[in-house]
């Protein structure tokens, strides 16, 4: 088998076993991103002479059998988001090019100690604000299995060098849907951990509140793997919770046997075209002979949970920008100002006030979405994925109804600080489904469980956008 | 609220200078979020609820 095609974890197995060094491996990933990654324009910066430098010293250490990582001599690259001392980070934006961040955030740090290879930047829409993977600056990021369509986003170029197997997995940040819309979008799995079980030490911030850094990969297996990776406390983000972090890898039993799997009929299905129902519903029964029992629940007031995330993040995220906003307006896309700049106005008591209330309405949403059982099941998104055109063409109100529609599923979640997983579950138009499991906070290793489960029967994430199989 | 006190906050008190035509754009989208904010704070707010709440709620876990 090519050794692109190998999981995160084959990859990290066949390197420690001495089947394939480093050096191969990060030079095939190097050689794609430079070909695959100029047509999908999913590349911000390539690190080849590190990488490479990186991947011989990762070969000399288990030469001389030393211990190695996690991810030993795995080559990875990330979104635009993550700061690398001495390394630029535009975050997407003409506001912050050129800006060299002088530390490392904590989570590539700790991707480096378990011996990762660093490849390099994604691209990302501007400062994390597009849904679609639309930049102004520059340019779309493209979706593998049809450059004509959108890739999702804001972790656009992560998901797209996952999916089109150029790198074996990247993080991504979800401030209300951002790892998880480009995952469905592609075809690749994407977690957005509990609020605060990944420090965010050295990420650009968006929403402090709601900000969520996490991994894309191929499968539940590898996200499991870096999450293990980057999850902990950090003295550099005092947010980040001291609770330890498990064996995800561990919690992996192949089944569902005892889990009971939640599905709200309201507000998730209010958009949801047929061929979307229908991959929903065949991972439902799919998840049922796997051991699940599926039962059907209720949400609240949806409505009031977006509207609330909405507050949060644009408050928190005009905080941030509110000198740019002054000084340098002309350096935003209009569609950026025209998100954020809602957030100048409310009245500092709206904005406590929906921090007050968090505690209440996410108990509320666990109440009556999760009930009893073990995971809600969602769409990740309820249409097939839209053609770049049909986002950016016409008039303003209709792209921002179909925006709006991309993000029906998963704005929400942010809020409500939960864990979710989106994951591949069949195509529409030949290009990729997807669905969410949610999860109580720290849930992950429930919900990773599952997607495993599912993702040993199934094969929608092993398989490759005809661009990819290219030799 | 008219656009035009709208405006003052984000151009006087925010010191953001800002567009009649933007602070018109922001308005509908600020005026709905708020008025819904507005009411549940009315209905569901207690005394002692804090922003602390759901630290606490992260701290439970799983329970």
């Amino acid at each position: 088998m090519a050794i692109e095609r190998l999981s995160l974890t084959e990859a990290a197995g066949a390197i420690a076993r001495g089947e394939v060094t480093a050096v191969a491996v990060t030079e095939r990933a190097v050689a794609r991103m430079k070909r695959i990654g100029q047509v999908l324009n999913c590349v911000v910066d390539l690190d080849q002479t590190e990488a490479l430098i990186a991947a011989a010293t990762a070969d000399k250490t288990r030469a001389e059998g030393k211990p190695l990582g996690l991810l030993h001599g795995v080559p990875l690259a990330h979104k635009d988001v993550f700061y690398r001392k001495g390394r630029p980070c535009a975050s997407g934006s003409k506001i912050r090019r050129g800006f060299v961040p002088e530390t490392t955030a904590t989570v590539l740090d700790r991707l480096d100690a378990a011996g990762a290879v660093n490849l390099g930047t994604l691209h990302m829409p501007e400062f994390a604000m597009s849904p679609t993977g639309y930049n102004e600056h520059y340019g779309h990021c493209r979706n593998p299995w049809n450059t004509e369509y959108v890739s999702g986003g804001s972790s656009s170029g992560s998901a797209a060098s996952v999916a089109a197997r150029l790198v074996y997995g990247s993080l991504g940040s979800d401030t209300g849907g951002s790892i998880r819309h480009p995952a469905a979008m592609c075809g690749v799995t994407g977690l957005k951990p509990t609020w605060s079980r990944v420090s965010l030490a050295g990420v650009m911030p968006l929403s402090w509140s709601l900000d969520c850094v996490g991994p894309i990969a191929r499968g539940a297996r590898d996200c499991a793997r870096l999450l293990k990776v980057i999850a902990g406390a950090d003295p550099s983000d005092p947010t980040a919770t001291t609770r330890s972090v498990p064996d995800y890898e561990g919690g992996l039993t192949g089944d569902c046997e005892g889990m009971r799997i939640a599905v709200p009929r309201t507000y998730y299905y209010d958009h949801v075209t047929r061929e979307v129902k229908q991959a929903l519903d065949e991972s439902l029964a799919t998840l049922r002979d796997c051991g699940a029992t599926v039962v059907e629940t209720a949400v609240p007031d949806m409505a009031l949970v977006n509207a609330m995330s909405h507050l949060v993040l644009t408050v928190e995220a005009a905080t941030i920008h509110r000198k740019w906003f002054a000084e340098r307006p002309g350096d935003y896309a209009d569609q950026v100002l025209a998100r954020l700049e809602p957030g100048l106005y409310y009245p500092a008591t709206r904005y406590a006030e929906a921090l007050a209330l968090r505690a209440k309405i996410t108990t509320a949403f666990l109440k009556a979405a999760l009930g009893d059982a073990h995971a809600i099941h969602l769409p990740a998104v309820s249409i097939p994925v839209p053609s770049i055109a049909e986002t950016t063409e016409g008039n303003p109100a209709s792209i921002a109804t179909k925006i709006g529609v991309i993000t029906h599923c998963t704005r929400g979640l942010n809020y409500l600080g939960l864990p979710v997983i989106s994951v591949p579950c069949g195509f529409a138009n030949g290009l990729p489904l997807a669905f969410q499991l949610v999860g109580k906070p720290f849930a992950e290793t429930t919900l990773l469980r599952i997607a495993d489960a599912f993702q040993r029967v199934t094969d929608f994430h092993r398989q490759l956008p005809i661009l990819a199989q290219e030799t | 609220m008219n656009t035009k006190t709208l405006g003052d906050i984000v151009n006087e008190f925010q010191h953001v200078p800002t567009p009649p035509e933007r602070v018109h754009r922001a308005a509908s989208v600020v005026e709905q979020t708020n008025e819904r904010i507005v009411r549940a704070s009315n209905s569901m707010l207690a005394f002692d609820d804090s922003p602390g709440d759901f630290l606490a709620l992260l701290a439970e876990g799983q329970r």
